[in-house]
């Protein structure tokens, strides 16, 4: 057998395939999925080792003992419960408000034309290159002037206008049909009414992708919340998981357990809307930062 | 009738309990306090507690944050330089100290407030907090070097934990101690394990050996014969003598390594008193019954017996309320200064205590079941005859830096000559704008 | 009065509705957000980085000098190299190891073909802090990599988190794991583009697997590899997380895993020097802009426009 035939990039299947190629093919896969799931395996079955095992029984593939030991720690020794809230009421607040402020400014940007609208969206884009770390200094010494450190507002304004989140609203409202607006006007809707009945219906799809990108984007965002923040009553997870480990103070068995509970969500909600976030994903080219 | 009469004796009930309780309300003072180690804000919880026994007419009470260690820092700092934001009083670690004293300092000097009990505390623990002959922060402890050792791995070998004092004593013992216990080729025993991600291994060994970062006038003395020499000991301990190893995971806070300690790899290793914590809390008393404390070897007769690893200073920000300042410092002072609370600070907290009067004190004569059921403390007082003292500066942060990440990794990992990691450091504090 | 809150009212209605009113309307929300929490943020960092700046109420101009400072740092060269060594070895992995998972997923001969691709995706569903602390349990001197190696392949343990020299290849690891599944998803939108007529006429002229890979699958995936490429080299010069929770809070052994974000932060923070601080973030957005504009120019954004 030849590299060659593993390398078939056709959709035709013209050429007859051996079944020990076939089979070959579904074993190295299987591999790579072992490979990629183990880590999170990993995750689980640490947090489930009784206290203390976590390092020593790093051999122990399946494990011989388990515990939910560290589970009842977490809740106990730390506000974790009061995270998760956090967490949900942030990840809300930021999703909703990221997808009302892409939703209308991206409608602007592809259904009206005004001056430096190109120049505007060409500096939007740019911005999107922008690391973080120039803006983290002024940003903090701004939110603190503002009154805004350790509030959830502080959280989440400054992230809220998302370069790709617009850029994704405006690419999907290009392909609503001027048509369609055109004959709301002469039946004499505002520009609102438009907005609220035509339009958004229309864009049911991508703001439903949006809402969920969003979603995972906070959820998992760790630099920004970290700063914002000081108190442990106002942490969302990953912050609250990332103060488990620190130079002086590292519980492994703790983070864990929290890394799994906050992982869950993430999952269950990616196998519901598996086709949503993908899509998605592939279309705004995010990634999750 | 009686209906109207139970009405206004709730009345007067209701307004003499009411301007009782804002009576109360308004004596009460609040005072704000971030800490990055929970203990700390407990105990100064506790010694508001006794203030307000001792001080009926002056009641405090203190409303702590514990945030973590880099987060606690940062957020001070910008709280600091943006002027609003920050707590009445704060806790701020050693080596971040400097930070926070460059520029326009932020904190108010306490100077005044302390110098009732200079004659008593041991003052070069004052100077890591201390700038322009100001004092801006009081530490809780000490923090005096001790040597941890497992009595089971130096009984297996053949030697007595007493008979070492000097340290070629402890070379020698050491050699006695790394061995292949398993005999598999691999040196699986070592008599000592040190920090290459942090400070504490090799700062020790220079202080001690008369070195350190700063000198008592302020200069920069990183490339000093004394540290020259300090560093070139800990190399040969690692690779001439072949008994000490760097620390599973870098450092002595590492999960790795208290498995190394718990599965009796390592025979002993030195660090600041307050490392005692961590055998029940990070070790789950594994080691209760080999654990011991001795004090540090000493390089020669006469010379530093140990010195002051680490610390926290507790200060006050300028952003106290004007009317608070006054009832804020004599609190620290009553916390941290008074005999009462140095005696607590060992029987309470577990850390040695600042004051050299209260080492005396049969109080703290008390054994403890994670060290052998030995009273510690008697080793811990043994050490105490000549203390190195440590000097801080605007620079010191950076150097600290600088270690812990490429310097002591240098010296290890890469066996680079000693001279050359400090003057290597001594040109990047150049780099950074420190005149020396 | 009352004439007067209608009048008014009636004016405001009218003003809304205005023709030029209304785009600016729909925009002002995200607009108003944008320009002070993105823009202004950097006009001060652009501002800082010529500035001493000690505080609120001390900032005096210092001109370049913390420009000069930065480039006179050795960690600075060292951070740049590491960053730029990082988003090397993230391009050389994750641009043909997801691509031909990519084309074999896409090829028809794999059975069940969604759930490898869902499977191999669901790291990237993970926080950093996760991928992080894992990774820091898997890379341990005992810990499961380092069984595995000497269990199954009789390799020595290596120190992973412990020397220097194997820092970048542990954060290599850590990207690999977690962007390998994102990548094969935007490999897999390039290639469902691709008409399989093309495919069809090639298999005509008799073309092998192998020539069709090269002549009409890769040409046809181009922009969609420089899409990806381009995407990783902004991650991978912006990379904090990965080291900074596998670190606990360092940048790893010797700095092998200090990377240009941790410098920014840790000048920031622990030097207290903001403008240094600032002029470093300017170099990184620099940096990132360059491969931008290539960006631009190549995936064709801005061509797409009226």
């Amino acid at each position: 057998m030849t590299a060659t035939q593993f390398i078939n990039p056709g959709k035709l299947g013209a050429r007859r395939q051996s079944r020990l190629t076939k089979w070959l093919m579904f074993a190295l896969f299987v591999c790579l999925a072992i490979v990629f799931i183990f880590p999170l395996y990993w995750m689980v079955v640490s947090s489930l080792r009784p206290e203390g095992r976590i390092f020593v029984d790093a051999m122990e593939i399946i494990p011989s003992a388990l515990s939910l030991d560290t589970y009842r720690r977490l809740f106990e020794e730390e506000p974790y419960g009061i995270w998760f809230v956090n967490s949900i009421t942030q990840t809300g607040g930021y999703a909703f408000m990221g997808v009302f402020l892409c939703t209308t400014g991206g409608y602007a940007l592809a259904k009206f034309r005004f001056r430096y609208r190109n120049l505007l969206f060409i500096l939007i884009l740019v911005s999107q290159m922008i690391p973080f770390h120039l803006l983290i200094v002024s940003l903090f010494l701004m939110i603190i002037q503002m009154g805004m450190a350790e509030t959830y507002q502080g959280a989440i304004v400054p992230l809220a206008a998302s370069p790709i989140g617009i850029f994704f609203m405006r690419q999907y409202m290009l392909a609503i049909d001027d048509e369609m607006l055109n004959a709301a006007r002469v039946d004499g809707a505002s520009e609102y009414q438009i907005f609220w009945h035509v339009v958004l219906p229309n864009a049911r799809p991508a703001i439903a992708t949006l809402l969920i990108l969003f979603c995972i984007e906070y959820w998992n965002n760790l630099l920004w919340p970290l700063i914002v923040f000081r108190k442990p009553e106002n942490f969302p997870l990953a912050v609250g998981i990332k103060r488990l480990i620190d130079q002086y103070r590292q519980q492994y068995d703790l983070t864990m357990a929290g890394s799994t509970l906050a992982t869950i969500p993430v999952i269950i909600l990616f196998f519901f809307l598996r086709r949503q976030i993908m899509e998605g994903l592939a279309t705004t080219g995010t990634g999750i930062k | 009738m009686s209906k109207l009469r139970l009405i206004t004796l709730a009345l007067v009930v209701a307004i003499v309990l009411g301007s009782f309780g804002m009576a109360l309300a308004q004596d009460t003072t609040e005072l704000s306090l971030w800490v990055f180690v929970d203990r700390h804000g407990l105990y100064m919880q506790n010694a508001a507690e006794r203030w307000n026994e001792a001080h009926p007419d002056r009641p405090i009470e203190i409303v702590y944050e514990q945030i973590d260690y880099t987060q606690m820092h940062d957020n001070l700092l910008a709280s600091l330089l943006v002027g609003m934001g920050a707590p009445d009083l704060a806790d701020v670690e050693i080596k971040k100290f400097a930070t926070f004293t460059k520029g326009d300092i932020q904190f108010l000097p306490l100077n005044e407030v302390i110098d009732p009990y200079r004659e008593e505390i041991i003052e070069s623990r004052l100077a890591p907090y201390t700038a322009n002959g100001n004092n801006y922060g009081i530490d809780y402890h000490l923090g005096a070097f001790v040597m941890y050792y497992n009595t089971g791995i130096l009984e297996e070998a053949g030697v007595d934990v007493d008979s070492i004092t000097t340290w070629d004593d402890y070379i020698a013992a050491g050699q006695q101690v790394t061995r292949d216990a398993d005999g598999d080729g691999e040196i699986d025993v070592y008599m000592a394990s040190i920090e290459v991600t942090d400070i504490f291994s090799a700062y020790a060994l220079m202080l001690m050996n008369g070195g350190g970062t700063y000198s008592a006038d302020g200069e920069i003395i990183l490339e000093s014969e004394a540290n020259i020499e300090a560093l070139q000991f800990l190399q040969d301990l690692v690779h001439v003598h072949g008994i000490a190893r760097p620390a599973s995971g870098g450092g002595h806070h590492s999960p790795d390594h208290f498995i190394d300690l718990v599965e009796g790899r390592i025979a002993s290793l030195w660090m600041p008193q307050w490392y005692m914590t961590r055998y029940p809390d990070n070790m789950a008393s594994a080691l209760a019954d080999v654990a011991v404390v001795r004090p540090m070897p000493v390089f020669e007769e006469g010379g530093y017996t140990t010195t002051m690893g680490g610390g926290t200073g507790t200060a006050i920000t300028n952003q106290i309320d004007p009317d608070k300042i006054a009832l804020a410092a004599e609190f620290l002072t009553f916390a941290k200064l008074t005999y009462d609370a140095n005696v607590l600070l060992w029987t309470d907290l577990g850390f040695d205590p600042m004051r050299l009067d209260v080492y005396d004190d049969e109080a703290l004569l008390i054994t403890m079941s994670d060290f052998s059921g030995e009273m510690p403390f008697i080793h811990i007082k043994a050490g105490l005859g000549n203390v190195a003292p440590e000097y801080t500066g605007p620079f010191y942060p950076e150097m600290a830096t600088i270690f812990q990440t490429t310097g002591l990794y240098d010296l290890i990992e890469n066996q680079m000559d000693p001279a050359e990691v400090l003057a290597n450091a001594a040109e990047e504090l150049r780099a950074m704008g420190a005149e020396f | 009065m009352l004439d007067i809150v209608k009048l008014s009212h009636r004016y405001i209605t009218w003003f809304l509705h205005h023709k030029k009113v209304v785009p600016l309307v729909f925009l002002a929300p995200f607009l108003i957000v944008f320009l002070v929490f993105k823009v202004y943020p950097v006009i001060l960092a652009i501002i800082m980085s010529f500035q001493n700046f000690q505080g609120i109420k001390s900032q005096d101009w210092v001109g370049f000098t913390n420009y000069e400072n930065v480039f006179e740092l050795v960690r600075f060269s060292q951070a740049l190299t590491n960053t730029t060594v990082y988003t090397i070895g993230t391009l050389l992995v994750l641009i043909p190891l997801p691509l031909v998972l990519a084309v074999l997923l896409d090829s028809g001969r794999v059975i069940a073909s969604t759930v490898f691709r869902v499977l191999i995706f669901l790291p990237a569903l993970t926080s950093l802090v996760v991928a992080g602390t894992v990774f820091r349990l898997i890379l341990a001197k005992d810990g499961f990599l380092n069984l595995f190696l000497e269990g199954a392949l009789g390799m020595d343990r290596l120190r992973w988190l412990e020397v220097s020299e194997l820092a970048l290849p542990s954060l290599i690891l850590i990207a690999t794991w977690r962007w390998t599944g994102m990548n094969i998803l935007y490999f897999n939108s390039g290639l469902v583009n691709i008409p399989s007529e093309l495919y069809e006429s090639a298999a005509i002229d008799g073309a092998s697997p192998w020539q069709m890979f090269l002549r009409i699958t890769l040409p046809m995936l181009r922009p969609t590899t420089f899409f990806v490429v381009v995407l990783s080299i902004i991650g991978g010069y912006q990379v904090f997380v990965e080291p900074f929770i596998l670190y606990a809070g360092g940048a790893g052994p010797g700095d092998g895993g200090l990377t240009l974000a941790l410098l920014i932060y840790r000048t920031a923070f622990t030097s207290f020097n903001f403008g240094t601080a600032a002029a470093m973030g300017v170099i990184l957005a620099l940096i990132i802009f360059i491969f931008s504009l290539i960006q631009f120019r190549f995936f064709g954004v801005l061509g797409g426009e009226d």
